[in-house]
Parts: C-alpha cells; sequence; structure tokens
C-alpha cells in the first residue's frame, strides 16, 4: 500500500535531458532537493497515471476468450510468472452510454474490491486502464465454465449429492453478499463459474448494488428474466435480499432438471409462468400485493389459480428429494417477505440430510481446457532429462495387475 | 518377474539377516526354480508349453482342424483346458469333478473363461499375482522407514511365489485370508465393533491373537507390540503357534479416519457480532415506518436489514486502531489493488522512459 | 471463519487503502507536493524555453503548431488564466516558480470540500452522497495536487462519480443542466485520471448509519430495553436507571444546563453529532485516520460525553485497557474536530463567523493567485488533454503517418530546446 518513493518525475520525463550534474540517485534528489527543476521536459505521467501504468504492466494479455454485452475478455497471466493465469475482462465504451464510465463498471470495481474474502465469489487481482482509456478488470482464471455450460453438457452425468455440493456454494456466496449488504442482482447459472479446484465462483456484480438504506427506490428492470422473482415483475421499487433468494432457486431447480425452470417469451409472460407454477398470489398470502405498479395488467383480471401440488414438483424435480424441493419451494415464495433469507437458507435441513453433499475435489466438471497448456508451460520449465525427482526413484516400482 | 533384478539388492540383506537358509529360492536363479518346482510339485499340470495338443481339447479330442470356431477355456481352479461344448456338457447343471483324471478340483461353469496368455503357467501367475496384489495393498507412505516397506514387498512377493510354486501353499494361503480379514476389520472398524465389547480381555491374550488380528481396532496394538522383535515374518513361531496373517515392522498404524463432521452447509463462516446482539424490532417511529409503508413491505424490504446494517456500521471497526494496525511503511506492503510496489517501479522505469513516442 | 464486525472492516478497501497514521499522510502528501512542484517547475521551464525558441525563430510555425495539441496551456491556459496579458514575452521567463507548500495545498482541498458540499446541497443530493464525493476529492488530493489538477475541475467530476457509484439518479445531462456553466465534456475529462486516482476503490464508509445505530441502541437502554453484551452483567432496568440518572454535559448539544427530558438529551445529542458528522467530520483527515465508527463516537463525545462514556461502558468494561485506549482515539479524533473551522464558527457570534468568513475569503483568494502562477502547464486544459491522450492511443493502434509526424514533433521540440539551452543557458536559476 502508499505510494513507493521511488516514483519521482524524473522517471516520467522522457525525452528529457538530465542537467549537467544531475544526481544518479533521482529518488533522493527528489525528495531532498525540493526547489530544483532536474527535469525539464513534458512529464505527462502523474502519480496516479504511473501506479496504473505499474499494474497494467504486471499483466500480460493473451488470447481472445468471449465477449458479452459489456465487456470483452482475454485470456492473460502475470508477466513475472506465466504460469499465474488470469481473465482480463475489458469493459466496452458503450455507444448508448454517454455518460462516461458505465454504471456496471463502477458496481463490478466497487463490490468485488469488498468482498474479497469469500472463496465462492470471483476474485479481481487488479483494475487497470488501458492507454485508449478502457477499464480492465484483472479477474482470476476459471477455466472450467460455467454451470449453464456444465448442466447442457450432456457428456457429463452427475448426482443428487453434485447437486447439493454445488447448490451450497451457490447459497453460500448469495448469503455472503447479503451479510455485506450487497445485492447481486443477476444470479443466473451462466454467471456462477467453475474454478480449477472445483469451487463455484459467484461472478459478474455488474447489477449489483447496496440495500436496505430506506428513501431509495430501486429499479425493478434488473435480473435476468428467467430468474426474476414476482415481485420485481410486478414493479416494486423496495426490495431485499429476497430477491437473489428467488434467483438462486431458479439456479438450483435448473440444475436438478437440465434445463432452464421457468421459461418465457416476455416479461408479463414470466409471470403468467410463475403462477401457472404458484397460482396467482393473493391479499391474503401476499398483503398489498395488489397495489403493486404492474398487478393491473398482469393478473387483474385474471381468474384465480391454485399452486401446483407437491406431486408436480417430485416429477419434474426427482433429483431434489422432498427435502429439496420443500427447500426450493420455501425459496420461491411468491411473498418475498415470507421467502427464506439466505441466511435462513443455509439453516434447512436439506443440506444437512443424506445424502452428504460431494466433496468439492470428486465433482464432476467439464475438459479444462487450460489443464493442458499448463502442463506444457511446466514441462518447457524443467531442464531436458530432469525427470521428477522423489523418493520414487528409490523405490521399486509396483506393477500393477490391475486390482484397481 | 522383471522385478527379480529389483528385489536383489534387498533379498541379498534379507539373506544376510536371516543367515541365508530357507529363502535360497529368492535368488536370482528364481526363475529357473520355479520350472523345475513346478514340475516337481505339480505333476498334473495342463500347463506345458503350447504344442500339437493345444489344438486338441483333452476331454473330447475333437480337434480345431475340423471345427475351426472351437473356443478353448479354463477354469483357474486347475487350469485345466478344454472345449466350450465340454463345459457346456458338463457343468450346465451345476458343480462337477474335472473331467480329467487325477484332477479331483469341483468346478463351476461360471468360471470358466478363455484364456489370456498362450502359455498357461503365465495365465495362473498372473492369477496369483493378481490376488495376492489385491489383498496386499499397502503403499510406501504406510509404513515408517523406506526399508520396512522393501521389506513389505519382499514378503509379498514371497507370498507370491509360493503360491505359484506351491509351496506351503495351505498355510499360505490361510494366513493371506487372515491378512484379508484383518485388513476387512480395519478399515471397517465399526462393523466388528460391538464384538470387541464382547470380549475386551481377548486383546491381552497372546493366545487369542487369532481373533484380536480380526478385529481392526484392537489390531493396532498387536502390531505395536509385536513390531519390536518381528521374527521373520515368514516363519514359524519356535513355541508351534502360528503367528496369524502377517506381522510387519514399521507398518503405521491405520489413522482411523476422522469421524467426519457433519455437513456445515456455512462452510465455518459466521458472523459474530462482538458489541452487540440484533434484539427484537424497535418501537421507533424513524424505523417502523417502513414496517406499515406497503412501498416498502411488499417488496420484501424488511427493516431488519437496516437494523442490522446500522448495528454492524456503528461498531465496525470500533477497535481498529490504525495507530497500530498501520505501522508498516508506506510502500511496503503486499500488492494490492491499484497499488504500487517500489520493486516493480524501479522494474518499470527504463518502460517509461522507452514508452513514451514524445 | 468467524467474522467481527472489526474483521469486517479491515477487509474493507478504504481500511486496506485508504487508512494511515498521521506520519504516513503527511509523508504521503509532502511526496505529492515535492513531485508536483518538480514537474511544474520543468514544465513551465520547457514551456519558456519553447517560447522563447519560437520567439527567435519568428514564429516557429510547424513547433508550435503540433504542441498545442499536448500543451494546451500553452496558448491558452498559461496565457489567459495567468491573467498575463503579454504571456508571449521572455519577460517572466527567468523568474523562479512560487509553488504551494503542502499546508496551502491542503487549504485549497479543504476549501473545495467546502464548496463541494455546499454545491452538492444546492443540487440535491443525499448527505452520504456528498460525503462520498468529499471523501473521494481528499483521496485524489492525497496522490495529486492541485497545481496539477485544479480542485474546482475536479470536484465537479468527483460529485458525478459519488453519484454514479452510490445509485443518486447519474444522468449527466441533469446533472450539467444544474450546475450550469460547465459541458459534458469537461465533467467526462477527467474521470479516467480521477477513477485511477482513487485507486479503483468506490466504497466510502461513513459513520451515519452508524450513528443511527447508536442512537437507538441508546434509546432502548432509556427504555429499559436494552439487555448489554457480556461480559457485563447489568440489567436492562438497571441501564436504565444510570442512563437517566447520568450528568449533564458541560459542553456540546446542551448548553443551557437545565433538566432535560432523556429522550430529547438523546435526540440532541444525536442532532449536534450529525452535524459534525456532515460537515466538520467531512472537511478533517479523521476518516484517513479513524474508522467510522471511532468517527461516529468522537462525534458523540462532542455532543454529549456522559452519555457518550456510559455507552462504552456497556460495549467495554471500563477498566480494561481497550477501553482506556479506545478513549484515548476517540478523544484526539474530537479534538480533530472541535479545533477546525467549521466547529468552533457554530459558537461565535455573527459578527466573529463574518470577521472569520471574511478572512477565509481572503486567505483562499490570495492562494488562488498564487496558484495561477504554479499551475502545471500541461494539465490545465483537462478536456484538450483527454482528447489528444485518446488521439494518441488511436494513433498507437492507427498507423505509421502518426508516428512519423509524433517523431517529427519531438525532433522539432528537441532543437527547440537545444536552442533554448544555447541562448539561456543550460540551467534554470534556482533561488
Amino acid at each position: 500500500m502508499g505510494v513507493s518513493p521511488a516514483v519521482s518525475p524524473h522517471l516520467m520525463v522522457p525525452g528529457a535531458k538530465a542537467p549537467p550534474n544531475a544526481s544518479v540517485n533521482a529518488k533522493t534528489l527528489a525528495i531532498l532537493n525540493n526547489s530544483r527543476a532536474t527535469t525539464p521536459g513534458e512529464g505527462t505521467a502523474d502519480l496516479a497515471e504511473m501506479m496504473n501504468k505499474d499494474v497494467r504492466e504486471q499483466f500480460v494479455e493473451g488470447k481472445f476468450l468471449g465477449s458479452g454485452t459489456y465487456a470483452t475478455v482475454y485470456a492473460g497471466h502475470f508477466r513475472a510468472d506465466p504460469t499465474k493465469l488470469v481473465a482480463i475482462k475489458k469493459m466496452r465504451i458503450l455507444t448508448d452510454y454517454k455518460d462516461g464510465i458505465t454504471m456496471d463498471s463502477y458496481r463490478e470495481m466497487k463490490f468485488l474490491q469488498e468482498l474479497t474474502l469469500h472463496p465462492n465469489i470471483v476474485r479481481l487481482h487488479a483494475v487497470f486502464t488501458s492507454k485508449d482509456q478502457n477499464l480492465n478488470l484483472v479477474l482470476e482464471h476459471l477455466p472450467k465454465g460455467d454451470l449453464e455450460k456444465l448442466w447442457r453438457d450432456s457428456s457429463i452425468s452427475y448426482t443428487r449429492e453434485d447437486i447439493k455440493a454445488w447448490s451450497a456454494m451457490i447459497c453460500q456466496a448469495v448469503w455472503f453478499c447479503h451479510e455485506n449488504y450487497v445485492l447481486h442482482r443477476d444470479i443466473k447459472s451462466n454467471n456462477v463459474l467453475i474454478a480449477a479446484d472445483n469451487t463455484l465462483r459467484l461472478a459478474d456484480f455488474g447489477l449489483a448494488r447496496s440495500f436496505s438504506e430506506p428513501g431509495r427506490p430501486m429499479t425493478c428492470n434488473v435480473i435476468t428474466r428467467f430468474y426474476r422473482p414476482p415481485e420485481l415483475l410486478l414493479g416494486a421499487t423496495h426490495y431485499g435480499g429476497c430477491v437473489d433468494v428467488w434467483s438462486t432457486a431458479c439456479v438450483m431447480a435448473e440444475l436438478a432438471a437440465r434445463a432452464f425452470f421457468l421459461v418465457s417469451e416476455t416479461d408479463i409472460q414470466h409471470l403468467s409462468v410463475i403462477a401457472e407454477l404458484f397460482g396467482i398470489p393473493t391479499e391474503a398470502d401476499w398483503p398489498g400485493v395488489s397495489k403493486l405498479r404492474h398487478w393491473e395488467v398482469a393478473f387483474g383480471s385474471a381468474p384465480p389459480k391454485r399452486p401446483q401440488p407437491l406431486s408436480h414438483w417430485r416429477q419434474r424435480l426427482p433429483l431434489m428429494g422432498d427435502d429439496g424441493i420443500d427447500l426450493l419451494r420455501a425459496m420461491m415464495t411468491m411473498n418475498p417477505s415470507k421467502r427464506l433469507t439466505a441466511r435462513d437458507v443455509l439453516k434447512h435441513p436439506y443440506w444437512t440430510n443424506l445424502p452428504r453433499p460431494t466433496k468439492k475435489e470428486n465433482l464432476p466438471h467439464g475438459g479444462d481446457e487450460d489443464a493442458e497448456k499448463k502442463k506444457a508451460i511446466d514441462d518447457l520449465k524443467r531442464r531436458g532429462g530432469d525427470l521428477e525427482t522423489g523418493r520414487s526413484d528409490k523405490v521399486a516400482r509396483k506393477l500393477d495387475f490391475g486390482v484397481k | 518377474m522383471s522385478r527379480a533384478a529389483s528385489r536383489a539388492p534387498g533379498a541379498n540383506k534379507r539373506l544376510a539377516e536371516d543367515g541365508g537358509a530357507s529363502q535360497s529360492f529368492l535368488s536370482s536363479s528364481l526363475r529357473k526354480l520355479s520350472l523345475q518346482q513346478s514340475q516337481q510339485h505339480d505333476p498334473q499340470s495342463a500347463s506345458r508349453p503350447a504344442d500339437s495338443s493345444s489344438d486338441i481339447c483333452n476331454v473330447c479330442k475333437s480337434s480345431r482342424y475340423l471345427n475351426p470356431n472351437m473356443r478353448f477355456l479354463v477354469n483357474p481352479e486347475c487350469y485345466h483346458k478344454m472345449c466350450e461344448s465340454c463345459v457346456d456338457r458338463i457343468f450346465t447343471h451345476g458343480p462337477a469333478p474335472c473331467p480329467i483324471a487325477g484332477c479331483n478340483k469341483t468346478l463351476r461353469k461360471a468360471k470358466f473363461r478363455t484364456q489370456t496368455f498362450e502359455d498357461l503357467k503365465i495365465e495362473r501367475e498372473v492369477d496369483i499375482r493378481r490376488r495376492v496384489a489385491k489383498a496386499m495393498n499397502k503403499e510406501e507412505s504406510d509404513f515408517e522407514r523406506l526399508i520396512d516397506y522393501n521389506n513389505y514387498l519382499e514378503t509379498v512377493e514371497e507370498i507370491t511365489w509360493n503360491l505359484i510354486l506351491r509351496i506351503d501353499v495351505d498355510e499360505t494361503e490361510r494366513k493371506l485370508r487372515l491378512w484379508e480379514d484383518a485388513q476387512k476389520a480395519e478399515l471397517n472398524p465399526n462393523a466388528t465393533f460391538r464384538r470387541i465389547a464382547d470380549q475386551p480381555e481377548a486383546s491381552q491374550l497372546s493366545e487369542g491373537s487369532h481373533v484380536v488380528l480380526k478385529k481392526g481396532g484392537t489390531q493396532r496394538k498387536a502390531l505395536a507390540a509385536s513390531s519390536g522383535n518381528t521374527p521373520d515374518p515368514f516363519a514359524v513361531d519356535e513355541s508351534g503357534k502360528r503367528d496369524t496373517g502377517f506381522v510387519f515392522q514399521g507398518l503405521k498404524k491405520r489413522k482411523a479416519p476422522p469421524a467426519e463432521k457433519p455437513f456445515d452447509p456455512f462452510d465455518g463462516w459466521s458472523i459474530e457480532p462482538q458489541q452487540y446482539t440484533l434484539q427484537e424490532v424497535h418501537d421507533y417511529k424513524w424505523l417502523t415506518a417502513y414496517d406499515s409503508d406497503p412501498a416498502y413491505y411488499v417488496g420484501g424490504w424488511d427493516t431488519r436489514d437496516y437494523y442490522s446494517r446500522m448495528m454492524e456500521e456503528a461498531f465496525g471497526g470500533m477497535c481498529v486502531f490504525l495507530e497500530d494496525e498501520k505501522v508498516r511503511p508506506l510502500g511496503s506492503g503486499s500488492v494490492e489493488i491499484g497499488t504500487q510496489n517500489a520493486a516493480s517501479v524501479a522494474q518499470g522505469m527504463k518502460d517509461v522512459v522507452m514508452d513514451d513516442v514524445f | 471463519m468467524k467474522l467481527t464486525e472489526d474483521v469486517i472492516y479491515r477487509n474493507s478497501s478504504q481500511f486496506r487503502n485508504w487508512s494511515f497514521t498521521p506520519t504516513q499522510l503527511a509523508e504521503l502528501r509532502l511526496k505529492t507536493n515535492i513531485q508536483a512542484c518538480e514537474r511544474v517547475k520543468a514544465n513551465v521551464a520547457r514551456q519558456r524555453a519553447q517560447r522563447a525558441a519560437i520567439a527567435l525563430d519568428g514564429g516557429g510555425a510547424s513547433a508550435s503548431d503540433s504542441e498545442r495539441g499536448n500543451t494546451p496551456g500553452l496558448e491558452n491556459g498559461n496565457g489567459n488564466e495567468n491573467g498575463n496579458s503579454n504571456g508571449g514575452t521572455p519577460m517572466r521567463l527567468d523568474k523562479e516558480v512560487d509553488c504551494l507548500t503542502v499546508a496551502e495545498e491542503m487549504r485549497l482541498v479543504d476549501f473545495c470540500c467546502e464548496t463541494t458540499i455546499d454545491l452538492a446541497k444546492f443540487i440535491g443530493l443525499p448527505s452520504d452522497v456528498t460525503a462520498t464525493a468529499v471523501q473521494f476529492l481528499r483521496r485524489f488530493y492525497l496522490y495529486n495536487s492541485p497545481m496539477t489538477y485544479d480542485a474546482p475541475v475536479v470536484s465537479r467530476t468527483i460529485t458525478f462519480i459519488a453519484c454514479k457509484t452510490d445509485n443518486a439518479n447519474p444522468n449527466l445531462d441533469d446533472y450539467v443542466a444544474k450546475l450550469g456553466k460547465v459541458t459534458r465534456d469537461q465533467i467526462l475529462a477527467p474521470e479516467y485520471l480521477i477513477v485511477q486516482a482513487l485507486r479503483y476503490n468506490f466504497e466510502v464508509r461513513h459513520p451515519f448509519r452508524g450513528l443511527k445505530g447508536a442512537h437507538l441502541e441508546l434509546g432502548e437502554i432509556a427504555r429499559g430495553a436494552y439487555t448489554p453484551v457480556a461480559p457485563d452483567t447489568r440489567t436492562p432496568s438497571d441501564l436504565q436507571a444510570a442512563i437517566t440518572a447520568l450528568p449533564l454535559p458541560t459542553s456540546g448539544a446542551i448548553t443551557d444546563k437545565k433538566t432535560i427530558s432523556i429522550e430529547n438529551r438523546l435526540n440532541n445529542a444525536y442532532g449536534f453529532a450529525a452535524n459534525i458528522l456532515k460537515r466538520t467530520a467531512q472537511l478533517t483527515d479523521a476518516y484517513f485516520l479513524f474508522t467510522p465508527s471511532q468517527i461516529m463516537l468522537a462525534s458523540l463525545l462532542l455532543a454529549d460525553e456522559p452519555l457518550t462514556t456510559f455507552y462504552l461502558s456497556t460495549k467495554l468494561p471500563s477498566d480494561s485497557p481497550t477501553y482506556t485506549k479506545l478513549l484515548t482515539t476517540l478523544r484526539s479524533c474530537a479534538i480533530l474536530f472541535s479545533s477546525h473551522r467549521s466547529y468552533t464558527s457554530s459558537t461565535l457570534s455573527p459578527e466573529e463567523q463574518k470577521a472569520v468568513k471574511d478572512k477565509d475569503k481572503a486567505e483562499i483568494s490570495a492562494l488562488r493567485k498564487k496558484l495561477k502562477n504554479c499551475r502545471d502547464p500541461d494539465k490545465m486544459d483537462l478536456v484538450k488533454l483527454n482528447q489528444a491522450q485518446k488521439r494518441d492511443a488511436e494513433n498507437a493502434s492507427g498507423g505509421g503517418l502518426e508516428e512519423s509526424k509524433a517523431k517529427r514533433r519531438k525532433i522539432a521540440r528537441e532543437k527547440a530546446e537545444k536552442e533554448a539551452d544555447d541562448f539561456w543557458g543550460p540551467e534554470l536559476g534556482k533561488k
């Protein structure tokens, strides 16, 4: 932390000629000799720019990995250690946003710099501005794709224990965000990434915001539609952690069903899809619901509808078990005040009931694209003829007679 | 068998220790010996090197020459080769004695299979090795010292060869079975727990060591007690009492796998305020107003979140004294976001100068 | 991992990157000042040399043409802003630049913080967004000098950034309209510069919500509904009795020394402390030197000392070393507040206040006058600077044509410098 004394204007004045008797030790000079203009020239970088440049130069950008609406992601690594991989997320300059750096970038930087403790939240190594005035977020390298890719990959088979293990990690991440009063507001399986050690990491905090402060209306136009809870679809502008809990339940159900759980074409249609499963909320079980902005449009004239029975859930999500279904239904209670909080979710008996969740190291996962590459680098680093050493050299190798 | 060479040093050492007495077959001439012995001890062996007879069924004498689709099967009980139709004919209705004269083994159809190796002796040896390797599955990390592990490997090899060469077969088989049982018991101590409780004093008696060894938990004591002066694990006790199974010097006690803690859904994380406890929501208009305002409660806005955040922020950092905690000099910290560190600046100097086109 | 409220705070970027000991803070400011001075001097010298060269060349068309984009101060900034009508003449060339001291820089930044608060109030920003903007500004000037970047210019952008990070309806057109006399470009130009200097940390932990929490708990105590945390064994009614029996403070929130209901007493203390937090706390280094909890408690200490020490005693045993240490820390924070102009001025009579204000005004305008002569000419016009940077970036990826242009520019400059040196001597005079 802090600033190095090595930063002196001397360093950043290119094309300048040193005065005849300039001290070699620019640092000392800079500090001691305040009154002297040692370095004529146009120093363009100031302290902050130097720090930025310095961070920038710690990383080497590699091949293109993918792009989304807001950013383009490149592979990269630390300059000092090519085996330490990172992902560099270059924030796009949006053509329809003319007000400078986007809110998304600010949010992502703001919250990832605070939520650094928890293992289930993606790690931000550094941020720098590239010369073309683009923000670059240096994130940890997560080679194993995301949860959506995983459930879509039919070559990967997984069990209820695996689902429980993954769900627990997502719920922990959400819980931690909420304990720090941060709403993620875009939880979906494609924002849950898989680290090299199979730990899940909640990523993309571009829509996150802090919550609980009264008097500040929040937008209801957040969260990808399939994962958006009814109160947002109905236009609530004061809400809490309950919105993320709904999305989390959608992700869990999605894992169990290996398909999107609630599918629709439009926001209004999504409300009816929800009502199809949960019934149309009434003033009795959700007081005040008919006062929400979009209530009339959505359900104003609809006949009452009952929720689907337990058997429907059992049939749709056989892998969740009855306790899992109970948890999901509690996480997807229509009335957000009655919905479980992230903390209550983790206190549900589902987690401690048998079967026990799979251990991290045994979780199935997709191919690790970079494993081979990494190995290649390791091989390159090893000198020729320098074989792995260890006690195995001295021990008679055991023959394998196919026991295992 | 390529092992012979690598085992040689260890074997020789053992020979020296044992005075080279009964272990001579462990020498490098082992393979030759094995051939001789197998002929001596195994007169009915069907496993002669492949010859013209290999195409003729020993039972029905039909020849592959006449029936190219003919398949020969062996049963690992006796390795007598016979054709598929003989197997079907003789064993379909249940176990029956081997039809080869002099072989009294009872065979079951299910055990018949095609041989992998042309030489049935090899076939048999591989089967034996597979079986022994399954029972004797210790690894280097299970032993205190490398020498102990090597001694263990040697013993394993001795067992294997005993079985292959049919030396002390019954005794070796018996020991092997005991060992297997002991291993099983050790892996799953709960299964035998009740029996241990029934006769706890048994573990004190060397007389009852047979029983003891079967009982995982107590076996450790037996091992520890005898590890000091382990006799040749292969030899018979002078007292005439046979050691049951095997005893290996330096075999680490198997760590009882720590009782798995119940799964913690929070994975060890907890929020534990020191300076306040959250209480039931209070009766303050400026706070409870939101509880009764539909604009707030309908969407799930929760006063308790606001309350707990107020409390956390009231005391977050109260006992963090920057004077104490921030004493490290500027610029020497770990690389944090946006942080610069002196070394990399020094390194970066050159680049800065070169970088600028002006 | 056990997360206590202190552990959570230690993990914040505010603790990690923006908390200092007083010595560290002073060192950092000194470094920034030294660096800025050197740059100002260097750049002014270079510019003078160029101007001299141009004068000698009788116009030096090619050089000045290409330079214009990069050193906007040359033509526009320096000439006009310095109020020096004959900016191009070599009259001032040998005059040593008189740079600001650290104290003067801080005074200017403080003044700008005050105007930022007033401005934010004017455009109707909530007080926590305002406070975020002010703290951003203070953080910015830890690594930058007002000689390099003019505080009022930075402050406008920083307030807009605070609106973005704190979700306070950030629409640039609205913002520009409310401010008046400023263009969109002027707001956006220094944005990247500022986020760099803020080290991409956008969370500021304020003491406001904490004060509400403390107020709430004090109310609970007064109602006899508060059970203290272990090891305090007092019952709620013990505490209730104790809080009502507290002696009145001798200074702070209650000055009329009459008996007062406990409820009013708490409200007064809250109001007094909240005012300190909104203004005085923002104008001092409190956020750098103390934690939000300590800042909050210190303001409460100033408001009602007996009440605050009693409250602390329900949290920490009053004979424990931590308690003593905390109280010492709180007192030094309280002194920081009470010695600040904005705190003392409220106790003065209107005439005195006016006198202080006038004195401040005079002081500031003198400083700004001094500043005009030591501004970094390269950083005068941030809009043009920003455009130039963007252009350079495009050029860098663009092609060789621009590169050769740059080379030409460099050669021209070097030539100019060389000639200037030949004429004026290699080194500029030093005091």
